[in-house]
């Protein structure tokens, strides 16, 4: 037998896909994911972001229409149901019936609170005919509340120091009717819905967007959202009413025009210790900490590092911004995530002069 | 090289001219004495008494500086004496006055001899006591140029040979001499000419080489004699016929494998696109598929990376690539060879399933050396000699990268706080001594570290858990010992015992892994004659490990299944253990050589795994039959034999994997033949299928199955004074199965076609040029598709293709070339440079796809663009 290389080609992938991510991607000439003009979901921001046997969860999700000239306006939905630990916790396990209990024991179910009913996504939709329009059962709107089963925490071979629960709520946007639709082996691991226009045809990737959340349940380790006081434009706070005005920069002078600089402030209380975790230096971690950013004119840096587990406030965090070639009246949206689940999100007018 | 010279004497008065005249009619005729001493010779007496003729004193030649021999024709008239017959007008007092040619010889002898004519002085001829002018004839006459062979007889395992015969036969000549105190040999001069050189060392296989010398050429070789361990008649004289290089022969045995490929270090050192290093050099080797960008995977024959091993003189080691592919950890100046086993290998090998490496460290050279090389990766310093008059040698060798100097400057304008730029070290120490005549011990401490750390500021939109604090690490190394002893004719002990540490962490945010182990291996065989034709290799493989892991990282999806979520979406796995991987093995060979030219090895090994606590037994056979003897050798070989590979670590855990498991197994089968074209060319031609199952499929057990197939095509040049090269071509399909539900899928590592053509030409006066063209089948890829978004992350997760690996990249093409230039100094010292460029007409070779945010969009990502790469190299 080797030395254990499991470890040696895990470590290499994994620093060899980090340097690759982190350096080698944005560019190919493709639009930044900050860029908005589509059919948008941004973040989905649970009360409890880690949440407790019996408890109640409420969702509030950001969604936003962004393309300029909508022809069918924009809904958002959830699932009727909540899926509680789906086998090996794969989300599309909750919409397969045949699939065995797996050895974690997973199984689906659950109690509700505000939304349909819980319980089996799979036996649910199991026996609904493809393309089935499945409007009339979905709940309708930004907010949705749940109760986790009591029984929701559960062990687990993998971390049997560490049981939880698993619970997942599938959200959709939607400029048209959303429909039934069974997956096939290509598509075997998407959620089994589509986005139609009135003729049943399926409507382009800017006009839908399928959400999933997730909600980890422990008995007693607690999470809270990461607050933020606000944003900076240029090192100076930014009126949350006035909102950020840049420079208009023409498609001809893209390379001469200025960048300027946006932060988000997140106060360091946010910073929380995760319980539990230990660094290799011995130390206690926290969380890491980041913000994305979303702008329906002009360019900006699509994510920054805020807090590092290890060092914390991270130097020189704030993102580039460039003004539009047009000049107009835009959102600019902050989407903050800590590495737990937590949310927190804050938009301000962008102005392009 | 000076010209012999001959003079012929006619004396007379040059003034007048009608003394000449009478002089020349008294002694007609073209020769009149050999030499000067000879030359006054009584005038024939007369019938008729005639008055009493002068007195007559021939010049006599006091100084001559010689003729040499005009270089520029050597080559075309090296090989026969050229004779040059000069007219010389002397004056009253002995000196040259005039020199003509009197039959042209051409090719520059002519120039030669007159600028040596020139020069001559002579006692001035007289006439009854008075001195005269003169004319004679005076000749050079250029003898054929001989040659020089020397050099010097050394093995691996015992160092330089002393008393070792060496007969040189040809061009009518045969010489024999006995190497000296430190294996050097020098016959004298030879005639031009080719030459068989025949060694013959007590106790090892018989070198014979055929050479050829051209007038005035000196060939210096050093020879490396391999141990004989074949039992009963010995090889045929005509057995070993590896070509004599620049530095290195390695002596050669028919394998105990079916295929068992060397290079020698100057193919390994001189192919285009490596930079250099031997190590990277293997990716070129046949049925090895090429890997992605400069990463050092070894795939082979449609085997995963972590399938073939790789070994330093017989002990395992946990990489052979800094940074995984950039360089490799020990440098092509400390390799001796470079032995490679794609399938079927010897029952001394185990563990693994697809092939193996096995590089071996040289000895020390007797003599002091020293190199330094520099190049844009890295630096590095060798240092060699015997130590004082112990019989021990030396070496001690070290390396260092500086791509920090120019990667930290990247990443910061990336973005990146960079704390430690990447950087690496390898160092290598040698001990080595014979012990007698019989016995080598040698000791060795060789390993490597490299390391990075930086602060990614930046979130990746597809992944932004990528981020944060991220640090890598990996080190490892080994203390060596090694001895040898021929106990007897028919006996043989080797002895390989190594310890060392193996480390490697990996931080990512609050994700990490680390493990340190400290691994410790014994092989140890004894090779016995047991009759004539028979000789058993009784061997051990013990592998103990104690290892120590702490991790906190997301579960890895099963294969097939997408990621639940971008990294650190899931909860993590957590877990600090210690444990020990044992691993003994006992293996059995037996080498029967039924009849000339036949040979067949049958072998059968078993080893025991703690993790799995199973023995698993593995017999292996091999056959090889010479249909014609050499020079123009053509041999049918073939193989079939059982290798298993144990599940890995995290495989067996109770926490992550499945307890219970037992290991993978390949049946491996081949079938082939090879074929002496030439003295140097070689054609072989391979056709091999793995029938794999029993497989682990993590999380799941032993449920895969597999089957790879293939065609190897090597037609080889091997290296002579000028040239090496090789032309290789693969046709390979390889598949698994993750269950016997499941649908057969394209292994990712599968490339139908492999095509490398490479060579170099030495273009003299110390220029080299080499180049190699690839054309090789594009790699796998599943295509993703627009899924969904995590709202947990902020981040749109694809859909995985199904079925996966259902593209190909474009077909890869892309030429390389690389021009060496050494200077020879003084007193052995040599200066090289060196460019190595890579992607000569910068071909934008597809390594897959990237995808914008939402996977809607997709763009071609290339390989590298041309890329020069230059080094410098001074030896003394």
């Amino acid at each position: 037998m080797k030395a254990p290389r499991c470890g040696r080609s895990l470590g290499l992938v994994l620093a060899a896909s980090a340097l690759a991510s982190a350096f080698a991607c944005g560019g190919q000439g493709f639009d930044s994911i900050s860029k908005v003009d589509s059919v948008r979901l941004f973040a989905a921001r649970a009360d409890k972001p880690y949440a407790r046997p019996g408890e109640v969860v409420t969702l509030d999700v950001l969604a936003y229409d962004g393309r300029p000239n909508p022809t069918r306006p924009m809904r958002h939905y959830f699932l009727p149901f909540t899926c509680v630990n789906p086998p090996a916790d794969a989300y599309y396990g909750c919409f397969s019936p045949s699939v065995a209990a797996s050895p974690d024991g997973g199984a689906f179910g659950g109690a509700s609170s505000g939304g349909a009913g819980a319980g089996a996504a799979g036996g649910f939709l199991g026996g609904i005919p493809d393309g089935t329009d499945l409007t009339p059962i979905l709940v309708q709107g930004t907010r949705y509340s749940y109760r986790v089963p009591e029984g929701a925490v559960i062990a687990r071979k993998e971390t049997p120091d560490e049981p939880y629960g698993l619970t997942i709520v599938f959200t959709v946007a939607c400029a048209g009717r959303v429909v039934f639709k069974r997956p096939d082996l290509a598509t075997r691991q998407q959620v089994p819905l589509a986005c139609v226009d009135e003729d049943g045809v399926p409507v382009s990737s800017k006009d839908y967007v399928l959400g999933i959340h997730r909600t980890y349940v422990y008995d007693k380790k607690r999470n809270e959202n990461p607050t933020i006081t606000g944003l900076t434009y240029e090192g100076a706070p930014v009126d949350p009413n006035v909102g950020i005005v840049v420079d208009r920069c023409s498609l001809t002078n893209r390379m001469k025009c200025p960048e300027t600089k946006v932060g988000t402030v997140v106060p360091e209380a946010s910073w929380e210790v995760q319980e539990g975790v230990v660094g290799t230096n011995g130390e206690t971690s926290r969380e890491q900490i980041w913000v994305d950013y979303y702008s329906t004119l002009g360019e900006i840096d699509g994510a920054r590092l805020l807090y590092d587990v290890g060092s914390g406030a991270v130097p020189d965090s704030e993102a580039k911004l460039k003004g539009s070639a047009e000049s107009g009246l835009g959102t600019l949206f902050a989407v903050v995530h800590d590495n737990r689940g937590g949310v927190a999100w804050t938009r301000v007018p962008i102005t392009v002069k | 090289m000076g010209a012999k010279r001959k003079a012929f004497f006619r004396v007379g008065g040059l003034f007048p001219g009608a003394a000449l005249v009478a002089l020349v009619a008294a002694w007609p005729g073209e020769a009149l004495a050999q030499r000067s001493g000879d030359l006054v010779k009584p005038p024939k007496p007369d019938e008729t008494p005639a008055p009493a003729p002068p007195r007559i004193e021939l010049p006599t030649l006091q100084k001559d500086e010689g003729a040499v021999y005009p270089a520029a024709a050597l080559k075309k008239r090296g090989r026969e004496a050229v004779r040059v017959v000069l007219i010389l007008d002397l004056d009253a007092a002995g000196a040259v006055a005039k020199a003509a040619v009197e039959t042209p010889a051409g090719d520059g002898f002519d120039e030669a001899a007159l600028e040596a004519g020139r020069k001559l002085v002579f006692t001035p001829a007289k006439r009854d006591g008075k001195p005269i002018p003169a004319r004679i004839k005076h000749v050079y006459t250029f003898p054929a140029q001989p040659g020089r062979i020397v050099g010097a007889v050394a093995s691996a395992s015992r160092g330089a040979l002393a008393g070792v015969p060496v007969r040189l036969e040809g061009a009518g000549v045969t010489k024999q001499v006995v190497t000296a105190a430190d294996g050097t040999f020098d016959p004298g001069d030879l005639p031009a000419g080719s030459y068989t050189i025949v060694v013959e060392g007590k106790g090892f296989v018989p070198y014979r080489s055929q050479k050829d010398i051209a007038p005035g050429e000196r060939l210096e070789l050093t020879l490396n004699l391999e141990p004989v361990v074949l039992v009963g008649a010995p090889p045929p004289p005509d057995t070993v016929t590896g070509p004599v290089v620049e530095v290195t022969v390695q002596g050669q045995k028919p394998p105990r494998e079916v295929t068992k490929r060397t290079f020698e270090r100057r193919e390994l050192s001189r192919i285009p696109g490596t930079n250099g290093d031997a190590l990277r050099a293997i990716q070129n080797f046949p049925g090895v598929a090429r890997p992605p960008g400069l990463a050092g995977l070894l795939i082979v024959r449609g085997s995963a990376p972590n399938e073939t091993n790789i070994f330093v003189d017989g002990t395992l080691v946990p990489l052979v690539y800094h940074f995984g592919g950039l360089s490799s950890v020990v440098p092509t100046e400390m390799l001796e060879k470079i032995d490679f086993y794609p399938g079927n290998f010897s029952s001394q090998y185990g563990r693994v399933v697809g092939g193996i490496v096995d590089v071996g460290l040289r000895d020390p050279k007797p003599k002091l050396h020293g190199l330094a090389q520099v190049d844009l990766i890295d630096a590095r310093v060798l240092a060699e000699g015997p130590v004082f008059s112990t019989g021990w040698k030396f070496a001690l060798a070290g390396r260092r990268s500086y791509v920090d100097v120019w990667l930290k400057p990247v990443l910061d304008a990336a973005g990146a706080g960079v704390t430690t730029a990447p950087v690496y070290y390898d160092y290598q120490a040698i001990l080595q001594r014979d012990i007698g005549k019989n016995q080598s011990l040698r000791f060795a401490f060789f390993g490597s570290d490299d390391r990075l750390e930086l602060l990614v500021k930046g979130v990746n939109a597809s992944n932004p858990g990528i981020g944060g604090n991220l640090s890598f690490g990996t080190a490892f190394y080994r203390f060596q010992g090694r001895y040898t002893n021929k106990v007897s004719d028919g006996t043989e002990l080797r002895v390989v015992a190594a310890g060392g540490k193996d480390a490697i962490a990996f931080q990512l945010g609050d994700n990490y892994f680390t493990l340190t182990s400290t691994p410790f291996t014994l092989r140890t065989e004894v090779s016995q004659k047991l009759g004539q034709g028979v000789r058993m290799n009784l061997g051990m493989d013990w592998l103990w490990t104690p290892y120590e892991i702490a991790l906190r990282l997301p579960p890895l999806p099963r294969p097939g299944e997408p990621p639940g979520a971008p990294f650190g979406g899931r909860p993590p796995l957590q877990l600090t253990e210690t444990g020990t991987i044992y691993a003994p093995a006992l293996y059995d060979e037996l080498e029967i050589t039924p009849w000339r030219g036949a040979r067949f090895v049958t072998g059968l090994r078993v080893d025991y795994t703690k993790s799995t606590q199973r023995w698993d037994v593995s017999p292996r056979f091999v056959a090889r039959q010479d249909l014609t003897p050499s020079p123009r050798r053509t041999t049918l070989k073939g193989g079939v034999g059982v290798f298993q590979q144990p599940p890995q670590p995290q495989d067996t855990a109770a926490r992550f994997g499945v307890p219970g498991l037992s290991s993978n197994r390949a049946i491996h089968y081949s079938l082939g033949v090879e074929r002496e074209l030439t003295k140097h060319v070689e054609v072989s031609l391979e056709g091999f299928y793995r029938d794999l199952d029993n497989l682990v499929v993590q999380r799941v057990g032993n449920v895969g199955t597999g089957r790879a197939a293939g065609l190897e095509t090597l037609i080889r040049y091997k290296p002579d004074d000028r040239f090496f090269g090789f032309f290789a071509y693969t046709l390979s399909r390889s598949v698994r199965k993750d269950g016997p539900n499941e649908e057969e899928r394209i292994f990712p590592f599968d490339q139908t076609h492999i095509l490398t053509a490479l060579g170099s030409y030495r273009l003299g006066d110390g220029w080299e040029f080499g180049a190699r063209y690839r054309l090789i089948s594009g790699s796998l890829r599943t295509p993703q598709l627009y899924g969904f978004y995590d709202l947990n992350v902020g981040a749109y997760l694809p859909l995985q293709g199904y079925p996966p690996n259902s593209e190909r990249n474009p077909l890869f093409h892309q030429l390389d070339i690389r021009l060496d230039k050494t200077w020879y100094l003084k007193n052995g010292a040599k200066l090289g440079f060196y460019v190595d460029i890579l992607n000569v007409y910068n071909q934008a070779n597809s390594e897959g796809v990237t995808y914008n945010y939402n996977s809607t969009l997709s763009t071609q990502t290339n390989s590298l663009p041309i890329l020069p790469s230059i080094g410098l190299r001074g030896e003394l």
